[in-house]
This record gives structure tokens, C-alpha cells and sequence, in this order.
């Protein structure tokens, strides 16, 4: 026989000896006239003492040797800050200032990053080209220096002059890429 | 259940300041009830020991985490218990039919411990069986119906303690009670059922 549905829970908190007595009482008198339901509480009260007999019981007296382990485990200071002890010094500092010096710490970090990436002023995009740009020696344009100004000032003189200028400072590497000449005004390949 | 008289709150306040010396007195006072329940769980006394050490340096890791809501040996048990069901017992399984030699031998030395000595033989050896059939059982329910048996029948505490130690509501910690004890009627029932099938060739 099945138990009742809605006595299910009582029964359960009876073999787990959670009922209190009015609602106990109650349910004792419903088992009286319900086999169903006695079944279901006798199986549930089995199962409480399976479970309560199988409790551990057997000692197993610490050693020495077990305590030193854990502390030496314990003791071995881990990687990286000990947070254990930021909180402990932030703890000790007034609540105003809880709050005030991570904002502090944040802003210096900020400006901080904000320093190492700040623009670059009009005279470094100016800045002369790398040593690696190499001029033939004797030549009075090839020993310009390769600026705009410079690239301009050839340019005005004649287009050809900074064709010619233009093909001396070219690197051997990039000799295979397209080129734009200022006297053509096409692209050469 | 009594409050914990004994629980060395001092101890406590220190070693959650970081007190390492502190931590080290918690620990022997809690050591050897803490093996016990350890070798309950893995019935080997050099695992027993290996997870009862895992527990304590967990229990040091997550100190901040312990609200006073429950004894502290309580929240012990329940960093155990996880510990045991994560870790151990995927490294470690504990199939009684598949143990070896040696093992078995402590197994079995260990469930004759569980039952009572004034019984006979073969009472004892119906008990060391419904004892290893239920250890089964408990380990075959979902974590959070396994933790509040093993709180309740294996740590003995109240609801309100498992409650504290769980992080969850009273009403919670009985329903799981509830759910458990049914699933654990059914996995029983179901092996009373599959011990009267008769077996094929006239065996059992």
C-alpha cells in the first residue's frame, strides 16, 4: 500500500525525530487506521537507524607528526601579496580613509599611465629618419636630410631633382614597391 | 544541541588576523574528532590523514569565510565533506567489491568497529552489509542531500547548526533532510527488491 501524499513529509519529519508534539500526536492517530502510511515510517525509521548505525566511531588519535605537516603547510607563505594582511592594515585605518586611499591608489596609477602614453609633440614628428637611411657620400642632396621640409624645398627647385633624391634615399628593399613621382604624377611599378 | 563551550573563540579572533600560532592550537583541538570523521568517510588511516590535513589548510585558505553561525567543527565537516567528494573520491573510489587484498582487510576491520560487539556472527555480518550497502546509498545522492545526512547523522548537529554551516534557511536544511532520507528508502527498497530476485542457475 502506497502512503498518503499529503502525510508524507510528517512521517519523514517523525523518523527524523523533527516533529513537534501536537503535530505528532496527530499523526499517530492517522497511522492507527492507515497501513500505508505505517509501512512508509517503519522503511523511513529503518533507514534513520542504517544510517545513525553507521556513524564513525573509530578513533584516530592525531600524531605529532600530522600537526607538523598541517603547519608546515600553513606556514609556507603563498605567491604573490599577502591580502590577509592588506586587510588587516586597511582595517586598521579610520573608514574615511578606507575609502580615500584605494581612490589615491587608483589615481596615481592613472596618471601614471597617462604620463607614458602622452602625445607626441610637433618637433618629434619632425624628428629626423632612423641612422638606417644612408646617403650617398659626396652628393650635396644626398647629404639632406630626408624631412619634409627638405622634400619640399627640392620640389620647388625642380620635380626631377626629387625624383632623383628620392630614388638615392630609397632603401634596396624597396625598390620592388610602387613608387609615385612628382614629375609624372602617375604610378610607377 | 549544546553550544560549543569549549570553542576557543580567541583563538579564533586571532587566527583570522592571521595568527598562524593561533590557527596551530585551533587545529589541536579539533585534530582528533576531525581524523575520526576523515577515516569515517575513507576508511584508510593514510587517507584519512592526507584529507584531514587538505581540510585544515582549506579551513586556514577560507577563514574569512566562517560567519560564527555554526560550531566551527561544524564548518570543518563541511569543508571535509567537500573535499572528500570532490577530490578523494574521484581519486580514491571506495567500491567495496572492487577492493584489493589489503584494503578490504581494513574495510572490513573498519565496518566491524561500526557494529555492535555483543552481536553474533552472522547478525554481524547482516550489519557490516546494510552498513557498507548504505555508505553506497550516501554516496549515490547529489551533494547537497549527502551533506545534510552526513551533518546530521554523522556530526550530529542540529538544523540550525547545518543551517548556519550550509549557508541556507532551516526550512531548507529539513526538505533536503526529507528529500534524502526518500531517496535513500528507495535505493533500499530497490536492493531488497534485486536480493529476493532469484538468481539465474539457481544460485543466491
Amino acid at each position: 500500500m502506497k502512503p498518503c501524499a499529503n502525510q508524507q513529509k510528517r512521517i519523514a519529519a517523525l523518523a527524523l525525530d523533527l516533529l513537534e508534539p501536537h503535530p505528532a500526536r496527530e499523526l499517530q492517530a492517522h497511522l492507527e487506521i492507515c497501513a500505508g502510511c505505517r509501512d512508509y515510517l517503519a522503511e523511513l525509521t529503518r533507514v534513520a537507524e542504517q544510517l545513525a548505525a553507521t556513524a564513525p566511531s573509530e578513533e584516530l588519535p592525531a600524531s605529532d607528526q600530522f600537526h607538523r605537516r598541517v603547519m608546515a603547510r600553513i606556514e609556507v607563505r603563498p605567491d604573490g601579496p599577502d591580502w590577509r594582511v592588506i586587510w588587516g592594515i586597511l582595517r586598521a585605518v579610520p573608514t574615511g580613509w578606507r575609502l580615500v586611499l584605494p581612490l589615491v591608489v587608483v589615481i596615481l596609477v592613472l596618471t601614471r599611465i597617462g604620463v607614458g602614453h602622452s602625445p607626441k609633440t610637433a618637433v618629434e614628428v619632425h624628428s629626423p629618419a632612423p641612422a638606417s637611411v644612408q646617403v650617398a657620400a659626396g652628393d650635396a642632396d644626398a647629404d639632406l636630410a630626408p624631412t619634409v621640409a627638405n622634400y619640399q624645398r627640392i620640389a620647388e627647385e625642380s620635380p626631377d631633382k626629387l625624383d632623383e633624391l628620392l630614388a638615392r634615399q630609397e632603401p634596396p628593399t624597396a625598390r620592388a614597391m610602387p613608387v609615385y613621382t612628382a614629375s609624372s604624377r602617375t604610378l610607377r611599378f | 544541541m549544546d553550544i560549543e563551550v569549549s570553542e576557543p573563540r580567541s583563538l579564533l579572533e586571532a587566527a583570522r588576523g592571521g595568527d598562524t600560532r593561533a590557527f596551530g592550537e585551533l587545529c589541536r583541538v579539533y585534530e582528533t574528532r576531525l581524523l575520526r570523521q576523515a577515516m569515517g568517510l575513507c576508511s584508510n588511516a593514510s587517507l584519512a590523514e592526507e584529507l584531514a590535513q587538505d581540510t585544515l589548510v582549506e579551513a586556514w585558505k577560507s577563514l574569512r569565510r566562517y560567519n560564527g553561525r555554526c560550531q566551527f567543527f561544524t564548518w570543518l565537516c563541511a569543508i571535509l565533506l567537500n573535499r572528500y567528494r570532490n577530490t578523494f573520491r574521484q581519486k580514491h573510489p571506495l567500491s567495496f567489491s572492487t577492493l584489493g587484498g589489503g584494503d578490504q582487510a581494513q574495510y572490513e576491520s573498519h565496518q566491524a568497529t561500526l557494529v555492535d560487539a555483543a552481536a553474533g556472527p552472522d547478525q554481524a555480518a547482516q550489519m557490516h552489509e546494510q552498513a557498507a550497502l548504505m555508505r553506497a546509498c550516501m554516496a549515490a545522492l547529489p551533494a547537497k542531500l549527502e551533506q545534510v545526512i552526513y551533518l546530521r547523522f554523522y556530526v550530529d548537529d542540529s538544523l540550525e547548526e547545518i543551517a548556519g554551516a550550509l549557508g541556507c534557511p532551516v526550512g531548507t536544511v529539513k526538505s533536503r533532510l526529507f528529500n534524502a532520507l526518500e531517496k535513500l528508502r528507495q535505493m533500499n527498497a530497490l536492493d531488497d527488491h534485486q536480493e529476493n530476485l532469484p538468481m539465474k542457475g539457481g544460485q543466491r
